[in-house]
């Protein structure tokens, strides 16, 4: 008996060690795949909802009487800010930790695997009620708007399979600092540290909300509920989401994309401070959502205009970064004058060119942002479909451009096959594609906006009103992108699952680009994250405590839940 | 001097050449100024909106 748990024992370590000399770790392999295979299922379905919302924005569908508008939104916004977005962050995470810090550990794939099963669970309670039409809350799912308890015990589950893989990231971390005291953090892996601390610290509000305001009030238990709290618990949760996806993103542009065009990772000491930066002053940025919302007094307001501003600056920090590596990269090669270096780029490289895409999407998309985050100005666009267009540039080009060019190098390197010039050629085709339809969805969306239409909308000509049939011509536009992007969606969930199953096999690179030769080694306090965390918590109190206490003390009268679909 | 030293000598240069072209930051600076622009620009726009609502 002994003998044969020890012949299992060897069997598999020699397993394990036959993986990493094959350069992936096949078992790893498989959480990401799992982790990738239903972020881009989602990419498809949200997709196709998506282009529904746009049809019926530019008057040329009509819903049938089962569709609600508001249902489809409710699912897009879920399939795509949730589900495409976390699934993807976490598999190209947990392949980053497992090539990085020299595989998972075997709880940690335990963890994974349950944690997925988790999430799974989740989306499938959180998907049969708003299939029924009893919960289009939409994505901020805001009280006193309420949906049926199951939505909220599927969010329950979401959030507990997020903490499991936060958990496993935390314990692959600890476990290779144990063994390499004294050195830095790979990279990846610091990036890695970084977007689990705020998925932990974004889903304790929401976890808040759901379990001790939303769900009593919903299943009965309690009459009323605080409208106010709960909007600013989600805020802290729903602001932090969007920025940590965004973080993956840049994780991407400093560590990766250097590599791709041949060049070296410039300055690693800015790049971990990015990361700390972006986890210290994140979570404070929830509240300029509800920079117009009545009961928050002037100076908190101020405060939080500051708060939120000031996550521009790590974002600064990285526009600097990235021309600084693209410049040296593209002289290096033989760029010659002011801009030559910027044709010696590869564009011919999808896994270049849609990140390339997606940071120039980030120019006017951090831009808007910078605008809105400003409290009188943000009374011009709040609540219209400049917000509509602004998160489509940020979320649908900054960080998906992102994700899609991360997917033609890691699909196959995580099947152990290969990127054929075809699909290359395919991928370009799709970014460009992706790029004209989001780019006339988004100008349009901004544009509109700027003239009043309002977003969360369903189709309406305001009793044939002038001044709101102007709009009409923009929402066309609106219909037109949507119909681009869904023809790209389809080419990229072909490329990920042809990627997957039935590219020739091979062997590509996890390409991760190195420091330049001579750099100096970033201080070793970069590493102390128990400092980082405790300032990032010191932070968030700054910014919660008192408008926090404020509501509970001087709440106003708790709401009853509604249903207005 | 031997031919080898020559050579050797005309890559030095060369490298040193690619080092200064290398450590160039004109381009970048333009880059960044775009970015600069780009959101000075959008904010004063807004702000002519908004100055035109009040």
């Amino acid at each position: 008996m002994d003998a044969a748990i020890e012949q299992n024992r060897r069997a598999a370590v020699l397993s394990e060690k036959k993986n990493k000399v094959l350069g992936v770790c096949l078992e790893d392999a498989r959480i990401s795949k799992s982790y990738l295979a239903v972020a881009f299922v989602a990419l498809l379905l949200g997709g196709l909802l998506g282009l529904l919302q746009g049809l019926n924005r530019a008057g040329v569908l009509e819903l049938p009487a089962w569709l609600n508008y508001y249902q489809i939104l409710t699912a897009h916004g879920l399939l795509l800010v949730v589900v495409l977005s976390a699934f993807f962050t976490i598999g190209y995470f947990y392949a980053g930790l497992s090539h990085t810090l020299g595989g998972l550990l075997p709880k940690v794939r335990k963890l994974a695997w349950i944690g997925f099963w988790t999430k799974m669970v989740g989306l499938v309670l959180v998907v049969v009620p708003v299939l029924m039409n009893e919960a289009s809350v939409m994505y901020t799912f805001y009280p006193p708007m309420a949906a049926h308890p199951v939505f909220y015990f599927g969010l329950v589950f979401v959030v507990l399979g997020i903490w499991m893989l936060a958990t496993g990231a935390f314990i692959n971390v600890a476990h290779w600092r144990k063994n390499h005291k004294g050195q830095h953090l790979p990279i990846l892996a610091f990036f890695a540290t970084g977007v689990f601390v705020l998925l932990v610290g974004a889903t304790a509000f929401v976890a808040v909300e759901v379990l001790f305001m939303i769900i009593p009030w919903s299943l009965g238990w309690v009459e009323t509920i605080n409208v106010m709290v709960a909007r600013t618990l989600f805020w802290a949760f729903g602001h932090t989401a969007v920025n940590i996806w965004y973080l993956t993103a840049v994780s991407a542009w400093y560590v990766i994309v250097p590599k791709i065009i041949g060049g070296t990772r410039w300055n690693d000491y800015l790049t971990r401070v990015v990361v700390i930066a972006l986890v210290i002053m994140n979570i404070t940025g929830g509240f300029h959502h509800q920079i117009v919302d009545p009961g928050i007094s002037l100076p908190i307001k101020f405060m939080h205009v500051f708060m939120s501003l000031a996550i521009g600056f790590p974002s600064l920090m990285t526009a600097y970064a990235m021309f600084r590596v693209f410049e040296r990269t593209g002289r290096r090669k033989g760029g010659k004058g002011a801009l030559g270096w910027f044709k010696k780029l590869p564009w011919g490289d999808v896994r270049f060119l849609s990140p390339f895409i997606a940071m120039a999407a980030f120019i006017p998309a951090g831009a808007g942002g910078i605008v809105q985050s400003t409290n009188q100005l943000d009374q011009v666009v709040h609540n219209t479909m400049w917000i509509v267009g602004h998160f489509h540039l940020t979320l649908g080009m900054s960080v998906v451009m992102t994700f899609f060019g991360i997917s033609y190098w890691l699909v196959p390197y995580l099947s152990k096959r290969v990127l054929t010039p075809q699909m290359n050629k395919l991928g370009v085709i799709q970014t460009i594609i992706w790029t004209v339809g989001m780019v006339i969805m988004a100008i349009s969306m901004h544009a509109a906006g700027l003239f009043g239409s309002p977003r969360r909308t369903s189709f309406t000509t305001y009793g044939d009103f002038a001044e709101t049939l102007g709009w009409n011509p923009l929402m066309t536009a609106v219909g037109i992108g949507a119909t681009l992007l869904l023809i790209a969606v389809i080419l990229q969930v072909h490329a990920v699952f042809n990627m997957m199953f039935f590219a020739p096999k091979g062997e590509v690179e996890f390409p991760i680009a190195e420091v330049e030769k001579n750099e100096t080694a970033a201080p070793y306090m970069t590493e102390r994250w128990g400092i980082w965390v405790v300032v990032m918590m010191i932070v968030i109190a700054m910014a919660y405590v008192l408008p926090l206490t404020d509501m509970i003390v001087n709440a106003p009268p708790g709401s009853p839940p509604f249903k207005t679909w | 001097m031997k031919a080898s030293d020559h050579v050797q000598d005309e890559i030095n240069v060369e490298n040193e050449n690619t080092d200064k072209l290398a450590t160039s930051k004109l381009g970048t600076w333009i880059s960044v100024g775009v970015v600069a622009a780009v959101i000075l620009v959008t904010y004063f726009i807004i702000f002519g909106v908004y100055m035109d609502r009040v």
